[in-house]
Parts: structure tokens; sequence; C-alpha cells
């Protein structure tokens, strides 16, 4: 029946995920599956509703006489201080005396059950002396608040244009919905260092901070990560905090601790994507080709710096996608709110960067009265015009074609028509259709996580294990590196098998983020299958008398000339001839660089492109719609994997949709999140899927020498649901006169409104 | 202490609390980790599970439903076959669902993947026969996992394994249940079923007939006590109630389950009218509604009433005795105007006109010592003059912005008949009987329907909250009313979201 294990898969073909089999049948292991020691204890954390204020006084006696409480804890309990920033300091374990948001935790719990230490954190009594919260970017901006240094970068000289519009556009953010809550397991180890099981994207980050709030050095903390369910950037930074927490529980006591957030919890605690405000001023010709964009992002970066200052960075690269700018001023802003700390997630500010310019480039078609498509191809980075507003050339005009082969492959004139013909005759139903298109930066815009590291490791019967520093989130990478090292060496897939990420195997591991999984870990991993394919031609022409022709290694064997011997015979040759059969390999991307203060380099290796063409149909009296049809075309190189891409695309695809439609990210007037669960947070369903849904590869290698000329395809396509929100506008615009704002996310509410002011 | 059949093999429960869950007791007790907590609210489907009841008192084995574990409590499924994804198939020998999920790469991080395959197996289960089975379409795969979340795929992988796979199961269907615990419903569902599990002050009671039933809460609960009990509580399908206990932690000393109390289990057609027991369960109704009743409007309304987990648990009288204002069934019996048998503690029954039963915001006539027998519905509905229309932020398993159920017959051109309610909009479900004695009598045109959508706008004063503004909440409801009234005026259908699965 299980048509999926014993066949063997290279790179380019369409192998199942390598955990597959585990997923379907619930017997792959996550953190909160692992069987725990018998003593093991769970923590909960103890909060106020007060957005900000300074803590008079904490009370926890009941706490600790509560039953099943084991241990409770306040920031000044932690050895090696309560500071976890990641890169700035500034995000807390615990905070002490001052409260910078709601449900902010003030202390924890440790208990012989979660349910235990969930009804102990109740019993505090807490007192604050509570001060006026800021709650919103334009409170920060007003009060000046910001969590780092605001930068902007200019280009390009002004000259006068015919054409001015200004615009504004609030960009909500996003919670990430990973369907396993943030979860971190702590076992003591009796060299005084701990292991950590963690559900991570950045296990090296884990056991930084881990190290740093025991006050012991990185070797004596061992974490390990083998799958996340789900992580979309919300376990970058965010699953810091919890294996923080297990861990100094885990020290003073000595005993296991686990602790897992239930729903609620995580979406108070931990970071979502960032609000934006943004504003903009272009200027351009009557034909709709720019001369100056002058572009204002400002973050809702909530109380701390967490990652925020790449992420506005981000926002900033993508403010022209992919478009030219002859005179460009470009602020980035990072607000500082009493809020939860906004994080990472796919995208990384990308998203609302880019949003900003598809937003007015609709504006900008319908003041000169032409389709907006060819106002986006007039602007199009091109031959003579290929700066982007920071300095990088753009030399691969990928976008024009893109764009061309999805217009006619969608039928995007005549459909346009079509839709015209059906909203002139439709009473309460009115279509849109928008295609637009995606520019997306490759390569951390932090130069110094540019680099990765692989362990391979030959057993003498010819089985591989491979090991690096990427960690496997759902998005298939150990599935790639797999592949890879399998075709490396000729062998099945099978031959290969991926372990747990694992800190003690390959150290000082960047996150895996920035969609650049494969490309940095499957050069290391192929770094380290080259080492070892030197030793083992080394060994042949040494000790068995090979010549120097290069050994071909294909279907399980190994050739060379006339010479043949299977791929496990070599290998027990090898290591009866006392061959090293295990080998690190290591990546970093070269040619990157960048000038933060200038706003001037190369920070992007090379760029992943895509489109894609929207079609909706909204009911002007409700404000209901449905997406009805999504033609897509994506730049993803030689595929590594084309099912596993084709999954990726979907997936980011229908994950932007619900960003820009239904989730929308509310809080009260006491900044409170009101959105903070899933009965009122509105993730996509089986029914938001598109019923038409097209996707297609543009056929091209990357012309950068990544592994096998594949490009990163994890982040670009989650912008390419911007068609749909263009798409819901146009609708909208049909229902009136005129194109209206539309609010983000798109609720049947915000589209309601627009309706309403398209009528105005 | 008690039995049930799990993955075919007769367990033991050992000692349990009354607040203690399915899921707890499946990840803990038994390290059936497939099952995952994903939300501990029943909105995401991770914990889905699949549960045959016993045989009903006729001896009929009702059909095996999907439901969610983490909000379902244990003492619910005493007597009960369970299946974990365990039980449907191992590594070595995957059920044909789960081995359309690999082939299809419908798992991505692979944590919501065993509810799928759960929800996908339960509707195969449930497909009246392999011939309906392979007639299945996308719609029929859409409505079978519309209660799980996917954050990785955007489904369509998923609902592609679903429809290679009915394909395979309707060829060669597969026994999932077989050795059954048939010999354990008949044994212990009069002896064990209906006594204290734990101890006289923690116990989980299965009372399966009426006096039972009030017996049991004499015992418990007072009919002085005003407070709302949390520590001895009646529990029906606990779609609603269990999040007292998974989002607020709270202990259940007593709980009394009304789901086996064969009096509320019944659905009779009658002179007087059509009575539903109040322990009957929304999908049980969404059958009969389909089968036996044509109701477009009630078949509609429930195909969107939170997802089949839910739908498979929830019942009738609990979504009105939980007196939500955002409940999908109030405005339904409002406009067909319901009325509802009480009965207390000592057996004694009373009618109360569902008009009546809501007093403000999560308060009711319902005396502590009370609880909803029944609800009819009179004998001379016409069951094509009702409309109704659910707003919501996402169309699949979403609560109410608004929602408004018209019911209108129309005589010698003039409305002769008419009832106008709306749930979302104020602190209980309402009628607006200003807006019914406006059309009464007149014939239904643009401008009376425009005079009673003006009306309508002006009389409610809804809240702003985080499923809509208040603003929203009135035009959404007035477009609602219209779009009823229009539809009665020219007989056409005008929406995009109804019958979403049609």
């Amino acid at each position: 029946m299980n048509k999926s294990s014993d066949q063997s898969y290279r790179p380019r073909e369409a192998a199942p995920h390598e955990s597959a089999t585990g997923h379907v049948t619930g017997t792959a292991h996550y953190v909160d599956d692992i069987p725990v020691p018998a003593n093991t204890v769970h923590v909960a954390t103890g909060s106020t509703n007060i957005a900000a204020g300074k803590l008079l006084s904490l009370d926890l006696s009941a706490v600790r006489t509560a039953a099943g409480v084991v241990d409770v804890i306040t920031a000044k309990d932690i050895p090696g201080g309560t500071d976890i920033g990641p890169v700035f300091p500034g995000d807390v374990l615990l905070a002490h005396e001052t409260i910078e948001y709601a449900g902010q935790p003030l202390f924890a719990v440790a208990a012989t059950s979660l349910r235990a230490a969930q009804q102990a954190v109740k019993l505090a009594v807490i007192e604050v002396d509570a001060t006026t919260p800021l709650l919103d970017v334009d409170a920060a901006l007003a009060a000046k608040q910001f969590v780092l240094p605001s930068r902007t970068w200019e280009r390009g000289e002004k000259t006068t244009a015919a054409q001015v519009l200004t615009g504004k556009l609030y960009v909500r953010g996003q919670e990430h919905f990973y369907l396993e809550g943030q979860v971190a397991l702590a076992i003591p180890e009796d060299n005084g260092g701990l292991v950590l099981h963690s559900s991570t994207q950045h296990p090296d980050d884990i056991q930084k901070l881990v190290a740093r709030v025991l006050g012991l050095a990185m070797h004596h903390v061992r974490v390990t990560s083998r799958r996340m369910g789900g992580a979309f950037g919300g376990k970058e930074s965010q699953a810091a905090p919890l294996a923080c927490m297990a861990a100094v529980f885990a020290a003073r006591l000595q005993r296991s601790v686990k602790y897992r957030m239930p729903r609620h919890d995580d979406m108070v605690q931990t970071g979502k994507r960032h609000d934006f405000s943004s504003s903009y001023q272009l200027e351009f010709d009557d034909n709709g080709v720019f001369s100056s964009a002058d572009i204002t992002l400002n973050a809702k970066c909530g109380y701390s710096p967490d990652l925020s200052d790449g992420i506005v960075e981000r926002a900033m690269f993508h403010a022209n996608n992919g478009y030219h700018f002859p005179h460009s001023r470009i602020t980035g802003n990072r607000c500082k709110t009493n809020t939860v700390s906004n994080t990472a997630f796919r995208g990384f500010g990308g998203p609302q960067g880019m949003l900003i310019i598809e937003a007015a480039m609709d504006e900008v078609a319908e003041r000169l009265g032409i389709d907006p498509l060819d106002v986006r191809k007039r602007n199009l980075l091109r031959p003579g015009a290929n700066t982007t507003p920071y300095g990088q050339e753009v030399n691969h005009y990928v976008l024009a074609d893109l764009l061309d082969e999805l217009e006619s492959s969608c039928d995007y004139r005549e459909r346009k028509e079509a839709i015209e013909t059906y909203n002139k005759s439709s009473h309460w139903n009115k279509k849109g259709l928008a295609l637009t298109p995606v520019q997306f930066g490759i390569s951390f815009t932090a130069k110094h996580l540019n680099q990765a590291g692989a362990l391979l490791q030959v057993y003498r019967d010819g089985s591989i294990d491979i090991n690096h520093a990427g960690t496997e989130m759902g998005q298939g990478l150990h599935t790639k590196i797999r592949q890879i090292v399998a075709n490396a060496f000729g062998v099945a897939a099978q031959t290969v098998l991926h372990s747990a990420t694992q800190s003690d195997k390959v150290p000082n591991g960047s996150p895996t983020a920035a969609s650049s999984g494969s490309d940095m870990n499957g050069m290391a991993a192929l770094a380290a299958c080259d080492t070892i394919k030197e030793r083992l031609a080394e060994f042949a022409r040494s000790q068995l008398g090979w010549s120097d022709q290069p050994l071909i290694f294909a279907e399980g064997n190994v050739r060379c000339g006339d010479n043949n011997l299977s791929f496990n015979e070599l290998v027990q040759q090898a290591y009866m001839g006392r061959v090293s059969l295990s080998t690190t390999g290591f990546y970093s991307t070269p040619d990157i660089h960048f000038d933060k203060e200038k706003g001037h380099g190369m920070p992007f290796y090379y760029f992943a492109y895509g489109a894609a063409a929207t079609e909706v149909i909204i009911d002007i009296n409700t404000g209901e719609y449905r997406v009805e049809r999504v033609d897509i075309l994506q730049d993803v190189g030689n595929s590594l994997n084309p099912a596993i891409d084709l999954g990726q695309i979907e997936g980011a695809y229908v994950q932007g949709l619900g960003w820009l439609t239904t989730e929308e990210l509310l809080w009260n007037d006491a900044g409170q999140i009101t959105s903070n669960g899933p009965a009122n947070y509105k993730i996509p369903t089986a029914l938001d899927c598109p019923a038409e849904f097209n996707v297609n590869f543009f056929k091209q290698a990357n012309p950068q020498p990544t592994v096998h000329r594949s490009k990163a395809v994890g982040e670009p396509p989650l912008m390419l649901a911007i068609s749909a929100w263009c798409a819901l506008r146009q609708a909208c615009k049909a229902a009136g006169n005129h194109l209206p704002a539309l609010a983000v996310p798109a609720t049947p509410e915000a589209v309601f409104n627009a309706v309403q002011e398209a009528r105005r | 202490m008690g039995r049930l059949t799990l993955n075919r093999q007769i367990v033991d429960t050992g000692a349990f609390a009354p607040h203690d869950s399915l899921l707890g007791f499946l990840r803990d007790a038994r390290g059936l980790t497939g099952t995952k907590e994903g939300c501990g609210s029943g909105d995401c489907g991770a914990c889905t599970v699949i549960v045959q009841p016993p045989a009903d008192a006729n001896g009929q084995l009702p059909p095996p439903i999907n439901l969610n574990s983490c909000i379902t409590p244990l003492g619910a499924v005493l007597d009960c076959d369970v299946l974990t994804v365990e039980g449907v198939g191992q590594p070595d020998q995957l059920h044909p669902v789960q081995d359309a999920m690999i082939t299809e790469h419908a798992s991505q991080c692979g944590f919501c993947t065993p509810g799928f395959v759960m929800s996908l197996v339960a509707n195969q289960l449930r497909s009246a026969s392999s011939e309906a089975l392979a007639k299945q379409t996308r719609s029929d795969a859409i409505e079978a996992i519309s209660g799980n979340l996917c954050r990785c795929t955007g489904y369509r992988p998923i609902l592609a394994a679903a429809l290679v796979s009915n394909q395979v199961v309707a060829t060669n269907p597969v026994e999932l249940f077989k050795p059954t615990a048939t010999e354990l419903d008949s044994t212990l569902l009069n002896t064990v079923a209906s006594q204290n599990l734990v101890s006289e002050e923690h116990a989980y009671h299965h009372p399966t007939n009426l006096q039972s039933l009030t017996e049991h809460i004499g015992r418990t609960i007072k009919a002085d006590d005003n407070s709302l009990s949390t520590t001895n509580v009646l529990l029906a399908g606990t779609t609603d109630a269990w999040l007292n206990v998974t989002q607020r932690y709270a202990d259940l000393t007593t709980a009394i389950d009304l789901t086996r109390v064969v009096e509320l289990r019944s659905i009779e057609r009658a002179d007087d009218g059509l009575t539903i027991g109040a322990a009957v369960t929304h999908s049980e109704l969404l059958h009969f509604f389909d089968d036996t009743i044509e109701c477009p409007a009630i078949v509609a309304t429930l195909q969107r009433f939170g997802s089949p987990q839910i739908r498979n648990r929830g019942t009738i009288g609990g979504n009105i005795a939980n007196a939500s204002p955002i409940a999908d069934w109030p405005p339904l019996l409002l406009a067909l105007n319901a009325t509802l048998q009480l009965v207390n503690s000592k057996g004694i029954a009373r009618t109360v006109a569902l008009s009546d039963y809501y007093l403000a915001y999560r308060q009711t006539v319902l005396a502590a010592d009370e609880f909803i027998a029944s609800v009819t519905l009179p004998a001379e509905i016409l069951w094509h003059a009702l409309i109704a229309h659910k707003i919501s932020k996402r169309i699949e398993d979403d609560i109410s912005s608004t929602m408004g159920a018209v019911y209108l017959e129309q005589q010698d051109g003039v409305v002769s008949l008419c009832r106008v309610a709306f749930g979302g909009v104020a602190a209980t479900p309402v009628r607006f009987e200003a807006i019914e004695v406006m059309l009464m009598g007149k014939p239904l045109n643009k401008a009376l329907i425009a005079d009673a959508c003006d009306a309508l706008g002006r009389s409610l004063n809804p809240i702003s909250d985080v499923r809509a503004s208040a603003d929203y909440r009135r035009a959404a409801s007035v477009a609602v009313l219209r779009k009823a009234l229009d539809e009665f005026a020219t007989g056409n259908q005008q929406t995009l979201t109804q019958g979403a699965h049609a």
C-alpha cells in the first residue's frame, strides 16, 4: 500500500515529504509528543491585562500554596538576567518593575500538570500603577517613541513631473497560527548543562539565550529540533522565551520541565506580523512612468526591538517591488507601542512594503485611465533603468517576460472585457481581476547570517546521515537536502537519513528563515559530499589502483573507467583502508554587501520572481466575496522538488490571501488583543482555496550558481496574494464610479465600506 | 471508572474527573500522541477522532461521528467505540486516505494531518453507500474538512487526496470498528452508565431516561441557585460549555450528561407540529431536514453551522440554553414561532414561547434546576416561506456578525403572515414585531421593502466588537432583510455564500 517508501528520488523529482508517512499516521513526533521523564513539571505564566505601568506589588503567596505548584519565579530569579533580546537588548523573559503590554508575563509557575499551573497563576494579586499606553503607530510617532533608530535612503535627482499622487495605507499584521503552539522541553544533564527540545527555527539562538539566562557557556546547552508543526517566522525568535523559561526551572529543580503555551497564551504573548501605517508621494508622467517615489513606512513594532530592525529594512527594500524609481526617498520608522513585540512572519516586512506600491499602482492607473497592468509593465526595472532604490543593479530582467507569459496564459485582456460586460449587467454582484508581480530579494540582510554548515557521516554499511543547521517546519527542507545528498552519491533517497537539527552536530547555525534554507544548507551539504567523494577517489586511486578519471556516482554504483564497485562496497573498503568517512561542509553566500546607513550596496544574491492573476466576485449589499480563479507563474529556477515547490506556492498564496482578507488582528482601547483565539481570528478554510487554481513554474535556471541552479521559494509567493486584494478593490470600483480605498485586511465589512465609498 | 473501546480494544478509563477531556485521556493516559491539540477550543480540528456512539433504545447504531476530542468530556464517550489515527492505519499498513495524503503531497508540517485523516475517514464512514461515496465532488470534500484548519498547504492537495481515496474506498471498503464492543452496549449502558463514576461528590452521570435525569438534577442542583453553576452542570454537546474547562480551567464536581436521555433524543411529527428533542444534534437535524422536509433555509444555515465536528456534537437544546446572542438556531426558530418545553427537577413541565425565553444577555427564564426538553415548531409552517442569511468574516466555521431569518406568507397579493428575527444585533436573539406589523396586509413592493429596511436600520443599536463594527452590523442586517424580502417578492436568490456547498 505504501507507494512512497521504496523509490529513489533525485533533485527535480516530486519526492514526497520525508516525514509524510509519519504525518499521516500520527507517528511523527513533535515536542509535545516526546515521552517525558516521570517527574516532569509544567509551566504557565501570570500577567495583568494592563498595557503600561509600574508594578507596585506582586503577591504570589496564594500561587505558591496552590495545589500542584512546585516552584514560582520572578525576573530576579533568572540567574543570567531577564533580557533575551535576539539582536538588541529589550526583549524580556519576565517583566520586572515596568509593564509594557497587556498580558506580559510577570512571573512563572512550575506545577505537576499544565492545568494546575494554569489554575495557580490566576491566584496572584497584582498591583500596578497604570500609565497611559501608546497603542498605535500614530501615538508612537507623536510621542517620538521608537524601538530603534529610523533610517532614510535617498537616491537619484528629483525632477518636475506632470502628475503627483499622494496616499496612505494602513496594513494590518497577521497572527502566524502555526497549528503546533510554542513548546519547549528542558532535561537537565549530569554535567550541569541541559538538553532542550525546542520547536524553533533557530536552535543556535536558543542555545545562546538559554546559556545566557543560566550563566553557562554555550557548550553546556544542547538544542535539538526534529520538526515544527508550522512556524512561518513565528518560531525564529519567539521560541526562545519557552526554552529559556523551561531551562531556568530545570536548572533550579533539576527536573525535566515542559513549557507548552495553550493557544490563547500563544496569541497574547507571542509576536505577529507588523502592522504598517504608510504614506507615499509618487510623481509620474502622463503615461504613468515614475520619476520619483517618496515612501514612508511606519511599523508597529510593539514594546521591544526583537527583529524589527531587519523587518523594517526589508519593507524598505521591497517598497519598489520590481519597479524603477529614478528618484527615491524611502524612510523606515520603528515605532514603539505598548503591545506584544512584533516579529518575523514569512516575507519579513517585504509584503507590507510591496503592498504600498501595488496599491499606489492601481491609483496611478485610475488617475490616468490606463489598465493597471500596463502601468506596472511600464515601470519595471529594465535595461538602462536597472538600479534599485538601495543601489543594487538588477541584471536579469525576468519580470517582463514572466508578466507577458502570464498575461497571455490567463487570458487577462479577454477576461477584463468579459468582466466589464458582466459588471454592466449584474446588479448585486461585481467582479474584479488584477495581475500583480513579485520581485523578492534573496539573502539575509544581516550579512553574517548568510553562512551554513553541514555534517555528513557515511557509515560503513553505506548508509548516510546528513545533518545541517537548517530546521524542518513543513517546508520540505530535509526532503530537498536528502535528495541533494542522495544525488551526489548516486544512491536511493532512503539511503540518506536526515537526523534532527542539533546544536552539538553543527554549531553556530543561522535561523531557517529568509527563504534561505535549501540555498545555503544545500550548498553546505554538497560541499561535504564533495569532500567525501574526493576522499573516496583518492582512496580508489592510491589503494585500489583506479585511474585518474573522475569517479561517476550513479544508481548505487561508483565507476571509474572500467572499474566499478557498488557504493556500499567502496565505502566498506574505504573504511577498512582507514579513510575518514565523516566531514563538515560550509557555505557562505558570495558577493553580498550593504551599508545600512547610506542605503547602498548589494544586499541580495539574486531575486525570486512571480506573478499572479486573481479574479474575485463580491456581493455589493453585504461585502461578502469569493475568489473565483487564480493563475500563478512563479520563478523557482530549476526546481529541487516540484511537488514541494508547488506546495509552497499554493500554501503561501492562501496564507497571503488570509492576511489580506479574513485575518483581522484587533486590540481594544485598553490595549488588550481581542482577536485572541481561532473563534475570533479567522485563517482560511478549505472553502477559501480558489476553485480554479492554476500554478505553473517559469522555466528558467537561476543564472547565479545556487544549488542545482534552483531558487528560493518559501516567502516570495506569499505576496502573490496582493493580486486578490487589488482585484477586490477593482470589484468595489465596479459597484460605483471610482477606485475606493480598501482596508487591509479586506474583510466583508471592509469591502462593504469600499463599495459605499466607490458610490459616493 | 468506566469503559470504552479504543481502536478495537476494550479499555478501562481508570479514575477520572468530570472535567477530564477525551484528548487528555488519549495523549496522556494512553500515549496516543497522533491526536494533537491545536487550539483547545474546537476550532482547528487537529484533535479530531471518530466515535461510534452506542446503540440507541431501539438497538440501532447511529452513524459514526468525527468530533473534536479537546472539547469532548472523557465521560461523554464511555461505552462508545473511539477510533484515533493510530487505529486507522499504521506506517506499514496505511488506510487509503493516508496513502492518498502521501501521494498527493497533502502534508507539509504534518501537525494538522491526523485530524484531516480522521475527518476524511469519517466522511467515508458516514457516506450512505459506495455509489454515493464514489460520486462525491470537490464541494463534498470541502464540507468534510471544513472543521479542520491547515496553515501550510492551502488545502488544494488535501481536497485531491479526499477524492482519490474516496474512489479507492468505494471499491474496497475498509472495516475499522470490528470487532466492536456491541456486547458492551447492551450490558453496560443499563448498569454502569447511570452510576457514579468516581465518587459521590465527583461524578459524571449518564442518565438514560427523563425520570433518572430529573432525579440526578434534584440531587445536585438546587432550584434557588441563581448563579450559573460551574461545578454542578448539565452537559449536552459541550461545544460551548467545555470552553469553561479548557479556556478558563474550571473544575467540575458533578456533570449530568443529557445526550443519552431517550426522551430528549427523538424527532416527532404530530398534528400539533414538529417536536425536536433538545439533545438532537445539528448533524442529525441537517440530515432530517435534508431527507424529510424541504426547507432550504434551515439546510443552508446548518451547512454553515460551526463545522462537521461541532454539528456532530452540538445540540439544538444547547444552542438555545446557553443563551448566546450569536447562536445560529434562534433566529430561525424565532421566525418559525417555536415553543420550548421546559422540565424541572420535580418533573414538572411548562411550555414557553421562544420569543419569551430570553431575558437579557445570557439570561433566560430557565430556572437552575430546569432544562429544555424539546423544541416544537407549529404544524402550519410552510417550509419554503423561510429565508435566512448569515454574515460572517469567514464563510466556513465562523460566528455570525449578524444573522437574519424572515418567515413570510403572501395571500391575494399581500403579506398575510410575517416574522422577522435577528441574531448578533442585540444582547439576545430578537424578533422585530414593528417591522412585521409594517409588512402585514400590504403588497410586497419596492417601496414597502425600502420602508421596512429603513425602519430596521433605525431600530438597530448593535455593538462593535472583534467580529464587526456596529455600523456594519446595522448595514449588513438591513442588507439581509432587503435580500430576504426581495427574494420573497421576486423568487430569485442573489447571494454568494449561502449554499456554498451546493
